[in-house]
């Protein structure tokens, strides 16, 4: 049986036959279309499963061009690298399942749960598969994939397969062997089956066996080899959704608007109070009306309407007469609400008689006022009566007045001073005195100026100086004009506000020729001087000029140098130099070839001192002109220094000095708290608060300044100019307030910080005025404050930081 | 007979080969009508090669769902996904299904970091590793990060099935830059936005 020629081997050598035929032929039909442009891939994945399982080789023909997508159908395409796993482009087969609405595809594996997310486009698509035969991938997927297990068991078994089919298919020589051995071509029919009639010849000899077996398993290995190299692949995939993530916004964070009506400067009996008020998001759900009693923080609600018209009655015959503030909060339906500024009104009543206030400084003839309110039935004489501020020695002013109460006062025949103002009502035997328009001043006298001399010849950016003062309400503005002589107008050139009352002025702007100039200095009251005549002055532009304007008298890191060049033969360049002061060994900090001539220069690399600065004019002709020197301007970079002043309004009035307000002083550096004040370590300490017109510091109306001060002690903190006129001319008001250091790190870097809370006002109260203009305050320390170290404080000025707001 | 005739031997070697074409052609025709005739899948069959199950620990419930935010606001979760794969792959996040609202979409911030520890519950003890999906606005997201080949937050599995990755989400409401009025324009928005986690597997080699 098992003999060579026996059943046994024969139908071994038959399966042998029929599976090497089988594989063969499938080998063939994988390679063959590629004779007709179809493109042959092993699957290497089972996502296909159940009709497609690795191993099995998937034929593909190109897509028509003019044939739409096959939806449905199983389609080969390239997957791009970003969507692939492993980070490598692969040629993916999948199916069609739906076409989106933008010209892409959805893709899935039959046996994937999930589509595949990643969209398909028409370019991606290399073939719609066609054929598909089983499984004869497989050796060359395991070899591809390094699988060789199976690679090796199947190699065995065919390689006994061969030698079956080859060497035991006839009886040795009796029987027509197979065919010659056949060439080593893939997919070749190694098994030549065909008939060979019974012939007498010997059958294929030993020889062309083994070529035939050769043969079949170079065909084999070929097989196997193409089959390693081109693999389609089809991923599993799986995925997991958190679904619905939700962001919703309130509906409504804006408070509400709201606005009051002004019910007028003096109220009565019964009036009517209307607010308005609107929320978009939210509706409004009450406006409440309220009024406190000038001076009091204490609300009292007049009503709360909850719809439109928001309006209340006010019974003010139920109050004392007096100045009262109204205002209204609404409240939205979300709970956020917004309040009105304060509103103030006089609640009069009784009997009252009132002399209109005619402003704080008055020159010249200036009309008074009185009023008498609910006189009833009583006939009444008014006269109005002056005192010297804070005297309270009065003296008639106009008598008799009947109404409307109108008085002219001729302040000329008053010496300038502040005087306080009443009105006296008199009906019958009842005599009725009006409040006291306190601290009225008086000035009648102009003020006093002085040019300085703007030198015979005048070219470019010429500063025009002068001095100014006056005695009583205070410079208000300097204005420089000129003349051009043989002309009678004056022209306005410049003006200034503040001390130095000197201006910057292009003189390129006149024609060259001689000029006159002077300037006129104004008080706050109106009254006005004109200087002596700087006459027959030559302007003259044809030639080349240069100054330097003033950086500052401080530097401190990187500041601005900036020269004004003008030249009508044109400007090559210009050099803009320092050097220490009076040394005159000068260094160029910059050159600059086109306006604006301005450079930053870096103090930091050079030592502290004093500097001189200025510029020099390069023509192109090669001539030089050298500006004026700016002498004497401090570089200070000393690391302990003011760092920042800031003041907040407490719950007083806003621009106006009272209890609550707080003023900061913050140092670069932690200090000793014992050089700001003796024996001090921060903790809460009763100062005083000086607060000092402008006008008695020589500094002009809008920078009165403030100290601290300490009974039986000095406070070293120095002086703060508030830029701002909160106390009347010349005068001087004081507070109780108390003062604390705390040490604060803002960005890793330690500094202490000063704290000074306003209490009650001490003396002066009547002189304080409200100033609500935004301004940033300057503060200048002293030296004697010192870091631990030992290092002096700076006394260059800080400035107040941030956006300009209202102090106080 | 002990042993095939000549005949028999004659025809069996004869007739071999076609049988053999034969059947292999049977065999390529029946796979390629079953696999190319077929228009529609059987969806939620698993593979004797493994089975891809990725899952998280949200309980089906969205992690976020905020409501009445303000600008300025912002908050955090955290969600553990587990592949229960036997095969390596790569885990992609990215977004879909994006609903918008007044522009609200491009103002609410989304960071999603990779790490360890934590729970859908309680992100204490999240540590994060990897933060490699750039902080961006919901409606950059759902155009950068919107399918497995845009997808962001790799995390490369290694086919131990139960190995899992913490995900941490910060979310912030950020008007920076934005007007007073365009501010109160978002007002009373709602977005909402789905989180997809996506695994797919290396091409692994199928065991016969």
């Amino acid at each position: 049986m098992f003999s060579a020629d026996g059943w046994g081997i024969f139908l071994a050598s038959v399966a042998s036959r029929l599976y090497l035929g089988i594989l063969l032929s499938l080998a063939l039909f994988a390679v063959l279309p590629a004779l007709f442009g179809w493109h042959g891939t092993v699957v290497q994945s089972g996502s296909m499963e159940p009709h497609i399982s690795p191993g099995d080789v998937v034929l593909a023909s190109d897509l028509d061009p003019a044939q739409p997508v096959p939806l449905g159908r199983v389609v080969q395409f390239r997957s791009p690298a970003s969507a692939e796993p492993s980070g490598v482009e692969k040629t993916r087969l999948h199916r069609i399942v739906t076409a989106n609405d933008d010209g892409t595809y959805v893709t899935a594996g039959d046996a994937n749960a999930d589509v595949d997310s990643t969209p398909l486009t028409r370019e991606q698509i290399t073939g719609q598969a066609r054929l598909l035969v089983p499984g004869v991938g497989l050796p060359g997927l395991w070899l591809g994939s390094g699988n060789f297990p199976p690679l090796a068991l199947w190699s065995v078994i065919t390689l006994a397969a061969v030698v079956a089919a080859v060497f035991g298919g006839g009886t040795r020589g009796r029987d027509p062997g197979p065919g010659t051995g056949g060439p080593a071509e893939p997919g070749g029919d190694g098994d030549a089956g065909g008939g060979q009639p019974e012939t007498d010849d010997d059958g294929p000899s030993p020889a062309a066996k083994a070529g035939t077996a050769v043969g079949i398993i170079a065909a084999l290995s070929v097989v196997v080899v193409l089959g390693a190299s081109v693999f389609s692949s089809a991923a599993f995939t799986a995925t997991t959704a958190n679904a619905a993530n939700s962001f919703a916004t309130a509906a409504d964070w804006s408070p509400p608007s709201v606005t009051l009506g002004n019910p007028g400067p003096a109220v009565r009996g019964t009036v009517v109070l209307t607010a308005e008020a609107a929320d978009p998001e939210s509706g409004i759900r009450t406006v409440a009306i309220q009024y406190a009693a000038a001076g009091s923080s204490t609300w009292t609600t007049l009503c709360t309407p909850a719809s439109a018209p928001f309006s209340c009655a006010w019974n003010t015959a139920t109050l004392p007469d007096g100045q009262y503030s109204l205002r209204a909060v609404a409240t939205d339906n979300s709970g956020l609400s917004a309040a009105t500024q304060p509103i103030s009104t006089a609640v009069a009543n009784a009997f009252s008689v009132v002399l209109n206030d005619p402003g704080e400084v008055v020159r010249g003839t200036t009309p008074l006022t009185a009023a008498v309110n609910n006189p009833g039935a009583g006939l009444y004489t008014v006269r109005l009566e002056y005192s010297a501020a804070g005297a309270n020695k009065w003296s008639t002013l106009c008598l008799n007045l009947l109404s409307p109460y109108n008085c002219a006062w001729t302040t000329t025949m008053f010496a300038n001073g502040s005087y306080d103002l009443r009105a006296v009502a008199v009906s019958g035997l009842t005599t009725t005195y009006s409040a006291t328009v306190a601290d009225v001043l008086v000035d009648n006298a102009a003020p006093s100026v002085t040019l300085t001399d703007p030198g015979a010849t005048i070219r470019g950016t010429a500063t025009f100086a002068a001095t100014a003062s006056d005695a009583d309400s205070g410079v208000a503005q300097v204005q420089w004009q000129y003349q051009r002589a043989g002309t009678s107008t004056w022209v306005a050139m410049c003006a200034v506000t503040d001390i130095p009352f000197s201006c910057r002025f292009d003189t390129t702007a006149l024609a060259n020729g001689t000029y006159n100039f002077r300037a006129v200095a104004t008080d706050a009251a109106g009254n006005s001087t004109v200087s002596a005549v700087a006459s027959n002055r030559t302007v003259d532009n044809t030639v080349a000029s240069v100054s330097m304007e003033d950086p500052g008298e401080y530097l401190t890191g990187t500041v601005p140098l900036t020269a004004s060049a003008s030249s009508p033969a044109g400007i090559t360049s210009v050099r803009i130099q320092s050097a220490p002061a009076g040394t005159g060994t000068w260094t160029t900090r910059c050159t600059a070839t086109a306006r604006p001539y301005t450079c930053g220069w870096n103090t930091t690399a050079v030592a502290d001192g004093l500097y001189d600065f200025r510029a020099i004019l390069l023509e192109p002709s090669g001539r030089e002109t050298t500006s004026a020197t700016m002498a004497s301007r401090r570089v200070d970079n000393s690391p302990l220094r003011g760092a920042d002043v800031q003041a907040v309004n407490g719950t007083g009035t806003a621009g106006r000095f009272d209890a609550g307000d707080v003023l900061t002083f913050t140092y670069s550096q932690p200090v000793t708290l014992g050089s700001v004040t003796a024996g001090w370590n921060g903790s809460t300490l009763p100062v005083t608060v000086r607060l000092r017109d402008g006008n008695l510091l020589g500094l002009g109306n809008s920078a009165d300044t403030v100290d601290i001060q300490r009974t039986g002690g000095t406070v070293n903190l120095g002086t703060l100019n508030t830029k701002g006129n909160f106390i009347k001319n010349r005068k001087t008001a004081t507070f109780n307030a108390t003062m604390a250091a705390t040490t604060v790190t803002v960005g890793g870097v330690p500094r202490t910080v000063v704290t000074v809370t306003l209490g009650t006002v001490a003396g002066g109260a009547s002189s304080l005025r409200t100033y609500a203009t935004p301004a940033a305050m300057v503060w200048s320390p002293t030296a004697a404050v010192t870091s631990p170290a030992g290092v002096a404080s700076s006394t260059a000025p800080a400035t107040e930081t941030g956006a300009l707001d209202r102090d106080f | 007979m002990k042993t095939p005739s000549a005949r028999v031997r004659k025809l069996v070697m004869f007739a071999s080969a076609p049988v053999a074409i034969l059947i292999a052609g049977g065999m390529v025709w029946q796979g390629s009508q079953a696999a190319f005739n077929a228009t529609t899948r059987n969806a939620g069959s698993s593979w004797s090669t493994g089975s891809v199950t990725l899952t998280d620990d949200d309980n089906g419930a969205a992690a976020f769902t905020v409501e009445n935010i303000v600008p300025g606001q912002t908050g955090q979760k955290c969600i553990v996904v587990t592949s229960r794969s036997n095969v390596p792959g790569e885990v992609r996040a990215y977004t879909q299904n994006l609903v918008t609202s007044k522009g609200l979409e491009n103002r609410i911030y989304f960071d999603l970091e990779q790490g360890t520890g934590g729970s859908f519950n309680d992100c204490t003890g999240f540590t994060p590793t990897a933060n490699q999906v750039p902080e961006l606005p919901l409606s950059q997201l759902a155009t950068v990060n919107r399918d497995f080949a845009t997808g962001g937050a790799p995390w490369d599995t290694s086919g131990t099935p139960g190995e899992n990755q913490s995900y941490r989400g910060t979310w912030r409401f950020d008007t920076t830059g934005m007007s007073q009025d365009e501010v109160n324009a978002l007002q009373g928005a709602r977005v909402s936005i789905d989180l997809v986690w996506e695994l797919q597997s290396d091409n692994a080699p199928t065991t016969p």
